[in-house]
């Protein structure tokens, strides 16, 4: 069964942004070229170019620059392709692909209950929280002085919320206490 | 609720990117170590080492402008993330003739009712395949202050099952996500103790 919800990131960003820039140049060529043909001149842009190339050396830095450029691009590329993405959610028991049933929570909606929750602890005046199908990462801001108490707190809480989910494979929690405000 | 075509986009993106890392690296290759006829390539001025004059080069450059313009479109096209489309359902049947179902109005009607339980904050629901198979897609927004289990129960013990009873098939696949939306009012019973 094919998952919808449970997947890694396709990249689109990444590709649209090469693609793009890649339609840019082709309307720019398509363009000089047709103007060159139609009217026996390149259109000024193109003629510029032409003649910042013709002076230009191989071994010149701009033209060893553009090349180091397309190199790291094309290597940024390459691993963005390859090197898979993280999910974005976490399966529950529920989840069957034999029975073609896909059932996710996703990390964001785990941030938001943990961070809930997190949130109704004593002296704990903010909670943010990060979600990946690995870990759980809370921060909590306390004015209290007994800031290992409140982590404690802090930590039971988020466990007991991510425990009582039907998560086929429970992340772990991992609590940091910021002291802010008070005396 | 957007669907991407994760292979194909990663193996464009993987092919584009090789392409661009050959030639940049070649071209550093040749430069700076002479690689097969480089040796000299590196003093040379880079108009006398293209066609620039060449009479072909207008038409090959008109078609490469193009086939980049037409390929590009297309990438670009195909990979805009599109929602799960609605469809029509039709069903025959010897004693009751031929009725039609439109799945956008069946998926509208499951999302107000699903909004109206306590446990669920919203709901985007999709109804995709054919009659004989469809094939379910749906987000449910939970309370974060209602117990999680409840709201997943519900889900899949009583707005599912009610929506395959009006198609009148089970679904042959379900996609179903959960998330969670906080209460707009915090509760007051803590207490901060410095």
């Amino acid at each position: 069964m094919s998952r919808f919800w449970h997947v890694r990131s396709a990249r689109t960003m990444a590709l649209m942004i090469s693609f793009i820039v890649v339609l840019a140049t082709s309307i720019l060529l398509a363009l000089s070229c047709l103007l060159r043909l139609t009217s026996g001149q390149w259109p000024g842009f193109a003629q510029q170019g032409i003649n910042a190339v013709s002076n230009l050396r191989f071994n010149d830095n701009l033209a060893v620059i553009a090349m180091v450029v397309l190199t790291v691009l094309g290597l940024l590329l390459l691993l963005s392709a390859l090197i898979p993405g993280p999910r974005q959610s976490i399966l529950l028991t529920t989840d069957d692909p034999s029975a073609g049933s896909e059932q996710a929570i996703s990390c964001r909606g785990i941030s938001t209950l943990v961070g809930h929750e997190v949130e109704r602890t004593d002296s704990v005046t903010r909670a943010s929280v990060k979600t990946s199908p690995a870990l759980v990462q809370v921060t909590v801001q306390t004015p209290a002085h007994s800031v290992q108490r409140v982590r404690e707190n802090a930590q039971a809480r988020a466990q007991r919320v991510i425990d009582g989910l039907p998560l086929q494979r429970a992340p772990k929690v991992k609590v940091s206490v910021q002291r802010r405000g008070g005396n | 609720m957007f669907r991407t075509h994760v292979v194909r986009q990663r193996l464009i993106l993987a092919i584009f990117g090789l392409v661009l890392l050959a030639a940049g690296a070649s071209g550093l290759a040749a430069v700076w170590w002479g690689l097969g006829q480089g040796a000299g390539l590196g003093q040379a001025r880079i108009a006398s080492s293209l066609p620039i004059d060449q009479q072909y080069l207008l038409p090959l450059g008109l078609a490469l402008g193009i086939a980049g313009i037409v390929l590009s479109l297309a990438v670009l096209i195909t990979a805009i993330p599109r929602r799960p489309s609605a469809h029509e359902f039709r069903y025959e049947s010897s004693s009751e003739g031929v009725s039609e179902i439109e799945t956008s109005v069946i998926a509208k009607a499951a999302e107000t009712a699903a909004r109206t339980q306590p446990e669920i904050v919203d709901a985007n629901v999709r109804i995709g395949g054919n009659a004989a198979e469809p094939v379910l897609y749906a987000r449910f927004t939970l309370r974060a202050d209602a117990p999680a289990n409840r709201g997943i129960e519900l889900v899949n013990g009583r707005v599912v099952p009610d929506l395959e009873m009006v198609l009148g098939v089970p679904f042959s696949r379900k996609h179903i996500s959960f998330s969670f939306q906080k209460p707009e009012k915090q509760d007051s019973n803590k207490a901060v103790l410095i």
